[in-house]
């Protein structure tokens, strides 16, 4: 009985921390929209400042704690809702999610160049010296029962705040139907402010509560109350009391598994695995949101790629790799070969999120089941591997995508997120096992394997130079089959699917099976880059796929232009190509380029088209005047051939190539006559620029009066005087 | 104007991207140090501790082998203080390598050469890239460690790199070829003498002994061997536990586990953040612990601030090979250790058993190429090495045997109490404060995996120069 109090009340402290923090979530996504992935390192900050307030500089804990909970904290999401929250109205989930995933990227980079890591911050509870409160059988400590009691008080606060105050009443209003609640004179932007100031004030609180049991550590901070996120799942995101008692669930289901699991070198993981667990059930059990029959309008816009422009792109991508396999020395080959393989794992992302606007944050778990397989069954190097690293990747795949069916924008990103996190904190540690007997699964050896290089064409590909080149190709045939998917009628489908999920359903289309194909199909590429991976690196461990490390491939991607499969390979390029050269150029920048992809990342509510979509625009007149592009191309390869029989060295070819692309596109924009200019808005109109973009992406012309006039069924009709 | 923004971050792009040249003499990554001498008032003693003459002038010439030149020796050191999760992961092993190159070129050096360290910053996932840099320039590896050090290891012994390591860490490297630890960290035996000492003082606690680890496979390794060897000398197991590494949120799930299963001693392979923690825990549901094993690395000040007076009744027991740092002065070799790098890097990271270690892989490398002369070869220096079968680092730790790459049979304890560290005195040291004898040593039986040899590789060790 003792033991059952004692994992009751610890259930109860965890069920406590988790309300607490997502109490302040649902606030802030029911008045906003926006599920805040940074919530918890938010509250993982405010514990570092209070850290530094209470314990450092020795301040009292209650001037210390009305610092930070009413003053600081508040100040903080105002802040956050001026600046980065208010510029994302009228952007797909994708970009809201990236947009806070950033955010979290850039707070841990940020406490980390604060706050040195790897230093002990002792942060006692509240209370420490005082003994526990008996209660009999069992103790419970001045700490614990603080925690349960801030809870309630939270729980009692909020609902006072939502339905005596007037301004929580024009939140409530906010939140079920905000245009008629500016019509009625209600103001939003006030309501957000105050949604944002206490959501990041109740984060702050559960940051404070949490940090004394764990070491103040940014990252684990972050991300360990990503179990919190259950308990707001069991409310929808919309109801407190329902989340107060999902927290409890969860809370209590993580106390009770600590007591009665039985000790086993399977289920440790289990464990720290079972919210995400929960969560997973949560939402397959959900009742099934309604499909919504209104259109959102976003203002991302992605062209149809032409055959030419991906014939060129993926011969580019292989010229890439042999120059790189060719120019670079043998350590930089190590460093920056992984550009392709973890390219391809981007490409995946393509079909997947830019087409058919389905969130996963898991394709790296993909990759690593690709690379998992590779290391078994490629151990002779038979190529056949890679074909099973695809299947298998694929099977696994549509074996996630079941829940997806059902869910669609930031539930379907949680979902995908809890499989990461079950991969991470359990199933990848796990010894060996037999599966029914027939054979024997050993996943990653509960350390590391290795991989064996691959053998095929009648080569070993066993040097980064070749594995460099090999990566480059099938990063080429893949951005081909994606761009052929893109153009094809499956690419039709998705993005209609991706328009309307209620349209699609209405004129027939199989929305089952069209999500269950494209989830294989990316799960299967996304298997292939990991199996590649693998074999550059030479031996694989957990936490080359861990969930970060997805986060960021997704968020850069987004950043390039994920409807594109340059965007995937600007995804790839920052992560693996440029900050490590950063890092190498400069090592003492190495604390400050932990900011870079976050700050990137939280740009993007800016320009939800991509950077890759501007770069593109940058060069399009070298497109249309060939005679520059093709003196470029010529000059490019007449100064590889110089670099290449060491003629000069590596800078003066680099900045050369820079010249030689530089001046053929100033060129090219000075020369194109007039009449390639003209034919450039022929161009743009086969690419297509929607309706309601006309005349502010291009200028108006009689066409467009034409098309309009038939668009809305008022053919014949004198329109401005014409015809 | 806009589409020339991304002109001008290409360029910039193309830039930083030529700095990884083949031809480009800075390789990335990379930091030469020469030595920085630092204005001292004090004598120049060539000797260390016990050790005489370590660094010493000479007359130098010719170029042998690679990375010695008749003015220099380039020597590599691995760590992982990249790793953008943690930065400044074991900087201790660079500061290290600083303090150590300076104190023995500003005495002359090796025969007259001076030391070149040359930085591998392996940021955990990059060993491999930095292991073929090595592989390129060095002469050996001293005084270094990677976490994931099984991804380079195959690339040293292709090119036949020696390792005077600072620590090893998996089974590939720590059974490796061309590896001499100057505090053996064997695969095939474990010191267990903290545990006998244990088994005489704590007898009543023979039949509750508990097992707590965290759940990756280098610290479950090293606790399914402490696990075996406790069975084997009569100890029975009633609990044995994986906490998840990843972070506990309360740790009284696994006080309350400690205390249902009757456990009364506590062998934990950990860290120290979360030992004390659990001891917290464990103070706050009032069980008692007659006694709590732990490693070396748990000499942290952390674990004494962290924990505080929850340590007062419950003895936590820290098994260790070195002369304790707060033990240090003038006159031993552990004080030295101290002011040199007071003289040469007072900002540096001295107070860690890594240190010490690495410290140990220095004075082992010095003194076997200094045995080679002026033809100083990686098989002379080598061998040398493997020669050792007795060494204390001048004094900082007990005797190890080096050559032979056994654990030792000499232990220290340490109890950590609210006001500090403290050396236990009763259990019967016989050479200085430590216990020295075979029994100390127990040899695995289970197979706990095997290290890279020359042949998986397909070298030969003649091949070396």
């Amino acid at each position: 009985m003792d033991k059952f109090l004692t994992f009751t009340i610890v259930g109860l402290t965890v069920a406590s921390i988790y309300a607490i923090f997502a109490s302040g979530l649902v606030l802030t996504y029911t008045t906003t929209g926006i599920f805040n992935f940074a919530h918890g390192a938010a509250g993982m900050l405010f514990a570092f400042v209070y850290w530094q307030l209470r314990f450092d500089w020795g301040w009292s804990a209650p001037l210390a704690l009305v610092v930070v909970l009413l003053v600081l904290a508040p100040l903080f999401g105002v802040l956050l809702e001026l600046v980065i929250m208010r510029g994302l109205q009228n952007t797909t989930e994708a970009v809201k999610l990236v947009v806070s995933i950033s955010l979290l990227l850039f707070l841990i980079g940020f406490a980390q160049l604060i706050w040195e890591p790897g230093v002990s911050r002792p942060m006692s509870t509240f209370f420490s010296s005082s003994a526990p409160i008996d209660l009999g059988p069992t103790t419970i400590t001045i700490h614990q029962a603080i925690t349960i009691g801030v809870a309630i008080l939270v729980a009692v606060g909020l609902r006072l705040l939502l339905t005596r105050t007037r301004i929580g009443i024009a939140m409530r209003a906010a939140v079920d139907d905000r245009p008629l609640s500016t019509l009625n004179g209600a103001r939003p932007d006030r309501t957000s402010m105050l949604a944002w100031a206490v959501g990041t004030s109740t984060a702050a609180l559960a940051g404070i509560l949490i940090a004394p049991g764990l070491a103040l550590d940014a990252a684990s901070l972050s991300l360990l109350i990503v179990s919190a996120y259950a308990a707001a799942i069991f409310g929808r995101l919309r109801s407190l009391p329902l989340t107060f008692l999902g927290a409890v669930v969860v809370g209590l289901t993580e106390g009770y598994l600590s007591g009665y699991l039985p000790q086993n070198q399977f289920l440790p993981g289990l464990r720290i695995a079972s919210p995400a667990i929960i969560l997973f059930i949560v939402l397959l059990v959900l009742p099934n949101p309604r499909l919504r029959g209104r259109m959102t309008r976003s203002r991302e816009f992605f062209p149809m790629p032409t055959i030419r422009g991906g014939l060129s792109f993926a011969v580019a991508m292989v010229a890439l790799g042999i120059v790189m396999a060719t120019t670079l020395s043998t350590p930089d080959q190590l460093t920056y070969g992984k550009l392709f393989s973890i390219g391809i794992v981007a490409l995946s992302l393509v079909p997947l999120v830019g087409f058919a606007g389905q969130i996963s944050l898991c394709q790296l778990s993909f990759a690593g089941i690709g690379a998992v397989v590779m290391a078994h069954l490629g151990a002779s190097g038979d190529p056949l591997a890679l074909l099973w690293a695809v299947l298998i990747a694929a099977a696994v795949g549509a074996v996630v995508a079941l829940p997806a069916l059902r869910l669609s924008g930031i539930y379907l990103a949680l979902g995908t997120a809890a499989f990461a996190v079950v991969l991470d904190r359990w199933v990848w540690n796990l010894p060996k096992f037999q599966v029914f007997g027939w054979f024997q699964v050993n996943l990653f050896a509960q350390g590391s394997v290795d991989v064996q290089p691959l053998k095929a064409f009648g080569t070993t590909f066993d040097e980064p130079d070749s594995q460099i080149i090999l990566a480059s190709v099938v990063f080429a045939l893949v951005a081909l089959l994606v761009i052929f998917i893109r153009r094809g009628k499956l690419g039709r489908r998705l993005l209609a699917m991706k328009d309307s999920e209620a349209a699609c359903a209405t004129l027939g289309l199989n929305l089952l099976g069209t999500k269950l194909l494209v989830f294989s199909v990316s799960a299967g590429i996304a298997g292939l880059g990991g199996a590649l991976y693998a074999m550059q690196l030479t031996s694989i461990q957990p936490g080359n796929f861990d969930l970060v490390t997805s986060l960021q491939v997704f968020a850069l991607s987004v950043v390039g232009g994920i409807g594109a499969v340059g965007g995937a390979l600007f995804g790839a390029f920052s992560l693996f190509v440029f900050l490590p050269l950063l890092v190498a150029l400069q090592p003492d920048l190495l604390r400050w380029v932990g900011l870079l992809p976050g700050l990137t990342g939280i740009g993007l509510g800016r320009n939800p088209n991509g950077a890759v979509h501007d770069m593109r625009e940058g060069f399009l007149p070298l497109l249309q005047y060939p005679p520059a592009l093709y003196g470029m191309v010529v000059a490019l390869v007449a100064i590889y051939v110089l670099r290449i029989t060491d003629v000069i060295t590596n800078w003066p070819f680099v900045v050369l190539m820079g010249v030689a692309v530089v001046a053929a596109t100033l060129v090219a924009s000075l020369l194109r006559p007039k009449a390639v200019e003209e034919a450039a808005g022929d161009v743009e109109e086969v690419v297509d620029v929607p309706l309601e973009w006309r005349g502010i992406d291009r200028p108006w012309t009689d066409a467009d009066v034409e098309e309009l006039d038939r668009a809305i069924g008022l053919e014949g009709v004198s329109v401005h005087g014409s015809a | 104007m806009r589409r020339f923004r991304w002109f001008a971050l290409v360029l910039v792009l193309a830039l930083v991207a030529a700095a990884c040249g083949r031809s480009g003499s800075s390789s990335s990554g990379t930091n030469s140090t020469t030595s920085t001498s630092g204005a001292d008032t004090t004598a120049k003693s060539p000797n260390f501790g016990d050790l005489q003459d370590v660094c010493q002038p000479g007359k130098p010439s010719g170029s042998p082998t690679q990375g010695v030149t008749p003015t220099e020796i380039r020597v590599a050191t691995f760590a992982d203080p990249g790793f953008a999760g943690r930065p400044g992961l074991n900087q201790e092993l660079f500061d290290t390598a600083d303090v150590f190159a300076a104190w023995c070129n500003d005495r002359g050096g090796i025969n007259g050469r001076k030391i070149v360290v040359d930085k591998k910053d392996s940021a955990l996932t990059n060993t491999k890239a930095r292991m073929t840099e090595a592989c390129a320039q060095d002469f050996t590896m001293v005084g270094g460690g990677s976490v994931f050090d099984q991804d380079g290891v195959e690339t040293r012994l292709k090119c036949l790199l020696p390792d005077i390591a600072g620590y090893v860490v998996s089974t590939q490297a720590r059974g490796a070829d061309l590896l001499v630890q100057p505090l053996p960290n064997s695969i095939k035996s474990l010191g267990v003498g903290a545990m006998n000492y244990m088994a005489t003082k704590f007898a009543q606690d023979k039949d509750h002994l508990g097992v707590l680890t965290g759940d990756i496979s280098t610290t479950k390794i090293v606790a399914d061997q402490d696990a075996e060897a406790a069975k084997a000398a009569g100890w029975k197991i009633v609990y044995n536990d994986q906490y998840p590494a990843a972070g506990v949120t309360d740790w009284t799930p696994y006080a309350q586990g400690i205390k249902s299963a009757g456990v009364k001693g506590l062998i934990w392979v950990g860290e120290p953040e979360n030992l004390a923690a659990l001891m917290k825990s464990l103070k706050n549901i009032s069980y008692k612990l007659d006694f709590v094993r732990t490693d070396a690395n748990h000499y942290d000040q952390k674990l004494i601030s962290i924990a505080g007076d929850a340590l007062s009744d419950r003895n936590v027991f820290v098994q260790s090979s070195f002369y304790p740092l707060e033990k240090a002065n003038k006159s031993n070799a552990t004080g030295q250790y101290l002011d040199a790098f007071k003289q040469y890097k007072p900002d540096g990271k001295s107070n860690t058993y890594l240190g010490l270690q690495a410290w140990s892989a220095w004075l082992l490398f010095a003194k076997a190429a200094k045995a080679c002369g002026n033809d100083l070869t990686r098989t002379c220096m080598f061998d040398n090495a493997k020669k050792v079968t007795s060494w204390t680092g001048g004094g900082l730790h007990a005797t190890t045997d080096p050559g032979a790459g056994t654990s030792s049979d000499c232990y220290a304890l340490e109890q950590a109490t609210p006001g500090g560290f403290k050396l236990v005195t009763d259990n019967k040291p016989n050479d200085g404060i430590f216990n020295c004898t075979p029994k100390n040593v127990y040899t695995l039986k289970g197979d706990y995996g095997k290290g890279v040899t020359l042949q998986d590789v397909g070298q030969n060790i003649s091949n070396m120069k």
